[in-house]
C-alpha cells in the first residue's frame, strides 16, 4: 500500500500540486490522540505523554504519486474531557481521525458518539477514520478487530488498528485519508480555505491604501 | 466524564464572553493554571454566534424568568460568605421575534406568496447587568489583562453616520465634472441591477431545516485591520484558529427618507474614481487624508485646534461642507460634535487600517464573530486551561474582612481561586456602580432576500445612517451573506445596532429605508424573512 507513497519530513518538497486539508482528532481523553500525531509528525513516543500538548497545531506532509497533500493536524487540547468542545473546531474540517483504545470499550462506544457528532457538526463530506489504537496492548483487547471493522463499514469510515508506540499503522492511516481526499486542481495552489488568515504585516503593499 | 476535577486554581473564570476569554487565554499562556466555566452549552455568553434554532432556544432563555439558583452550601471558614451571582439574561429586555414567511412552504409556487402574517414572539423583561467587563473578586487585579484590546474589538462598531457630505459633494460634481457624474452613478446608485427574476419563497420550516448554516451574532464585530485585537490574534498565534473577510464596501446614506445609498470611497483609488467629490475636493481630501496619517508630526498646524470641534479644523484647512461630511460621518465616524483630537485620532484609526487586507479597514470573523471568544479559550485550553460548559455558578465564597473572594461554589462542589474575574454581567449586583446611569444597546438581526445594494458579486458592506434628516440616532448596520458562513445560500443576514433603550422605536427608519416586511413590495427593498430585536444593558462605559 504505501509503495507509491510515502510520509515526508517537513523539509521533503513535492513535485506537482500541493494540496492542504484540516484535520481534525476526536476521541476520549487518554486514547493516544496526541501520541498518534506526535508519532506522524516527529516520529515520537513517550510512554507519559502529557494530556495535552503545548502546540494543538501541527502540520504534516504526505506525498501521493504527484500530489503533495498537507495536512493541518488540529488536538482537542483537552476540550473534549467535560464536553466542552468549541464548535470552531470543527469549521472547515475536511477530515477526521476518531480514536478509541483497543483495551477499552468504554472508548469504543465513545467513539461511535463522536462519530455521530462529526456528521451532525462537521461538513457532511468529511473523510473520517476510526483508529484502535494501543494494539501493542493486544493481550488486553476488549474491543475486537472484527466488531470495530464492522462498524466501520457501515458507516463508511476507513479503519485501521494503530499503535503509536510500535509505529504500527500510523502512516498508513494518514495515507489512506490523503488518498480519499478530493484533490481538485482548482486547489493547486495549496489552501482550500475561504477566507483569510491574518499574519504579521504583508511586505506587499496594500492594494490601495489611501496614505502610505 | 472524569471525576478528578482539581479544585485548586490560581484563576477561575466565569463566563466565555470575549473579555473573559482574553483573560482566561493571557492567564494560561503565562502559566497560571486556569479552569474557565460556563452555565451555557454554548460559547460566548454575550459574544456567542447562534444557529437559527440556537437563536430561537436563545429567545426562550432570555425571555423565561430562570428558577432562581439556591446559593449552595458548604462549609466556611471563619469571615467567609456565600455571594450569589447574577445572570446575564438579565441584561436583556424587549427581546421580539418575528417570522414575515409562512411556517410550511406554500404547495406550488405561487405568483402571489401569501404574506405570512407574521408571528410573534413577544416578551419584555426588565433587567439590568452589562458587557462584557471583568470584574475581580479580590483586590488584586488578574495577570495580564489585555483590556484595550478588548475594548477595540468592543468599539469596532464604531458610532456614527455619513451622508450629507454626500448630498453636497454630488451636486458639485454635477457642476464641474458632468462626465464622471454619468459614468459613476451606475455603480453608486440603489439597485438598479435587479437580481435574476425568481426570489425564493423561504418557510420556516425550509430555514429551520437549514438551522446550522447560520451564524448569527449577538454582538457582531468588526476589527480594524491595523488595530491591537489584530496584532494580539498574531502575536499569540491565535488568528490560526479563525478566518476573515474584509469588509468589502462601506455605504452611506444620502438624504432623508426618500435617500440612496452610496459607496464611500476609502482608498486612494476610490478617491480618483469617485463621482462624489470634485476634482478640486479630491486634491484637498488627498491632501488632507496623508496630512492626518501623520497628524502628530505637525503640531504646529494642531496648536489651536487641538480643544476645538474637528469640524472648525476640518474648515480651517479648506475642505468644504462636502469633505467635512465625508470625513466626519465616513472615514472619522465620529459625528459632527466631536473634538478635533477625536476625529483626527478616528481617521488616522481609519486610514491606517486601509490596504493590510483589503480595501476597507475592517475585518469580519468567518462563521461569525463568536469564533473569537472560542479561539481565545482554545489557546487556553493548549495552554493547559480546563474548560467545563453546563457548569453554573451557585455562589461566590467571599472573605468579607480583608473583602477577597476565595473561589466559588457550583453543583455542590467548592473551587478555590487567587483570582477570579467574570463580567459585570455575571457579577454580583452589589458589586455594580450604583448610579443607575447604565447605558443601552439597541439590537437587530434580520434575515433578508437579498443585499441593500446587489452587486454582481457578494459584498461584506458597513454602513452608517448619521442621526440626520429624520433618523434620530446614528446607525451603524453590517451586512453579510453566505460567503461568511452567517447564513445559508440566497439570504442575507443584516445587523443594525445603536446606542438606546428601545430597539424597535430607535431602528424603526433605518429599517423602513432600507427594508421591507411586504412580500409584494414595489420597490427593489430586501425582503425580511426573519427578525429578532432586543434591547441590552451595556457596562462598557462603567
Amino acid at each position: 500500500m504505501a509503495q507509491r507513497t510515502s510520509v515526508q519530513r517537513p523539509s521533503g518538497g513535492g513535485q506537482g500540486k500541493i494540496c492542504q486539508f484540516k484535520l481534525v482528532l476526536l476521541g476520549e481523553s487518554a486514547v493516544g490522540k496526541s501520541s498518534l500525531v506526535l508519532r506522524f509528525v516527529k516520529g515520537q513516543f513517550h510512554e507519559y505523554q502529557e494530556s495535552t500538548i503545548g502546540a494543538a497545531f501541527l502540520t504534516q506532509t504526505v506525498c501521493l504519486d504527484d500530489t503533495t497533500v498537507k495536512f493541518e493536524i488540529w488536538d482537542t487540547a483537552g476540550q473534549e474531557r467535560y464536553h466542552s468542545l468549541a464548535p470552531m473546531y470543527y469549521r472547515g474540517a475536511q477530515a477526521a481521525i476518531v480514536v478509541y483504545d483497543i483495551t477499552n470499550q468504554d472508548t469504543f462506544g465513545r467513539a461511535k458518539t463522536w462519530v455521530k457528532e462529526l456528521q451532525r457538526q462537521a461538513s457532511p463530506n468529511i473523510v473520517i477514520a476510526l483508529a484502535g489504537n494501543k494494539a501493542d496492548l493486544a493481550n488486553k483487547r476488549m474491543v475486537e478487530y472484527e466488531e470495530a471493522q464492522t462498524y466501520a463499514e457501515e458507516n463508511s469510515l476507513l479503519f485501521m488498528e494503530t499503535s503509536a508506540k510500535t509505529a504500527m499503522n500510523v502512516n498508513d492511516i494518514f495515507l489512506a485519508i490523503a488518498k480519499k481526499l478530493p484533490k481538485s486542481d482548482n486547489s493547486a495552489t495549496g489552501s482550500q480555505r475561504e477566507g483569510m488568515t491574518l499574519r504579521p504585516s504583508d511586505p506587499t503593499p496594500g492594494p490601495a491604501g489611501c496614505c502610505k | 466524564m472524569d471525576d478528578d476535577l482539581p479544585t485548586q486554581y490560581e484563576v477561575i473564570v466565569v463566563g466565555t464572553g470575549l473579555v473573559e476569554c482574553v483573560v482566561a487565554a493571557a492567564a494560561a499562556r503565562v502559566g497560571k493554571k486556569v479552569l474557565h466555566i460556563d452555565k451555557n452549552d454554548y460559547y460566548g455568553v454575550q459574544w456567542a454566534s447562534f444557529t437559527l434554532k440556537g437563536a430561537q432556544q436563545w429567545v426562550d432563555e432570555v425571555t423565561t424568568t430562570p428558577a432562581p439558583t439556591p446559593p449552595g452550601d458548604c462549609e466556611l471558614e471563619e469571615g467567609e460568605q456565600l455571594v450569589g451571582v447574577a445572570n446575564p439574561s438579565e441584561d436583556y429586555s424587549g427581546v421580539r421575534q418575528t417570522w414575515h414567511v409562512p411556517k410550511e412552504p406554500l404547495p406550488s409556487p405561487s405568483p402571489e406568496p401569501a404574506a405570512a402574517a407574521p408571528v410573534e414572539q413577544v416578551v419584555k423583561e426588565e433587567g439590568s447587568g452589562g458587557e462584557s467587563t471583568q470584574v475581580t473578586g479580590t483586590p488584586d487585579t488578574p495577570p495580564a489583562t489585555p483590556q484595550d484590546t478588548a475594548q477595540d474589538a468592543v468599539q469596532a462598531m464604531p458610532q456614527d453616520t455619513a451622508q450629507d457630505a454626500v448630498e453636497a459633494t454630488a451636486q458639485g460634481v454635477a457642476q464641474e465634472m458632468p462626465q464622471a457624474d454619468q459614468t459613476q452613478d451606475s455603480t453608486t446608485m440603489k439597485s438598479e441591477k435587479e437580481e435574476s427574476g425568481g426570489k425564493k419563497e423561504w418557510s420556516q420550516e425550509e430555514l429551520l431545516n437549514l438551522s446550522r448554516k447560520f451564524n448569527l451574532d449577538l454582538a457582531p464585530k468588526l476589527l480594524y485591520s491595523q488595530g491591537p485585537m489584530v496584532e494580539l490574534l498574531i502575536s499569540s498565534n491565535i488568528a490560526r484558529y479563525v478566518e476573515f473577510k474584509c469588509i468589502s464596501r462601506v455605504l452611506t446614506w444620502l438624504g432623508g427618507d426618500e435617500g440612496n445609498l452610496l459607496v464611500v470611497p476609502c482608498s486612494r483609488s476610490d478617491v480618483f474614481t469617485t463621482s462624489a467629490v470634485t476634482l478640486v475636493e479630491k486634491r484637498l481630501l488627498m491632501k488632507f487624508l496623508e496630512f492626518c496619517h501623520q497628524y502628530d508630526r505637525h503640531p504646529e498646524q494642531l496648536e489651536e485646534h487641538l480643544d476645538k470641534p474637528f469640524v472648525d479644523f476640518l474648515r480651517s484647512k479648506k475642505l468644504t461642507d462636502n469633505l467635512i461630511h465625508f470625513v466626519t460621518e465616513a472615514i472619522g465616524m465620529v459625528g459632527e460634535g466631536a473634538g478635533c483630537k477625536e476625529g483626527l485620532e478616528r481617521t488616522r484609526a481609519f486610514l491606517t487600517s486601509l490596504g493590510r487586507y483589503g480595501t476597507t479597514p475592517f475585518l469580519f470573523s468567518m462563521y461569525g464573530s463568536g469564533e473569537l471568544p472560542q479561539a481565545f479559550c482554545r489557546l487556553c485550553a493548549v495552554f493547559e486551561g480546563i474548560y467545563i460548559l453546563r457548569k453554573p455558578v451557585s455562589s461566590l465564597v467571599v472573605h468579607s474582612p480583608s473583602h477577597t473572594c476565595r473561589g466559588l461554589l457550583s453543583e455542590g462542589q467548592r473551587f478555590t481561586c487567587n483570582h477570579l474575574v467574570m463580567s459585570a454581567s455575571h457579577a454580583p449586583r452589589d458589586y455594580l456602580p450604583r448610579d443607575g446611569s447604565t447605558q443601552g444597546v439597541s439590537r437587530a438581526v434580520f434575515l433578508t432576500d437579498r443585499s441593500i445594494l446587489p452587486h454582481e458579486k457578494e459584498q461584506l458592506t458597513l454602513l452608517r445612517v448619521p442621526a440626520k434628516e429624520g433618523n434620530p440616532i446614528p446607525v451603524t448596520v453590517l451586512e453579510v451573506g453566505p460567503g461568511t458562513h452567517v447564513c445559508p445560500k440566497d439570504l442575507y443576514c443584516v445587523h443594525m445596532t445603536c446606542q438606546g433603550t428601545d430597539a424597535e422605536s430607535d431602528l424603526r427608519v433605518v429599517v423602513e429605508r432600507l427594508l421591507t416586511t411586504e412580500a409584494d413590495d414595489t420597490s427593489s427593498k430586501p425582503r425580511i424573512v426573519w427578525s429578532l430585536y432586543f434591547n441590552q444593558v451595556d457596562h462598557s462605559g462603567m
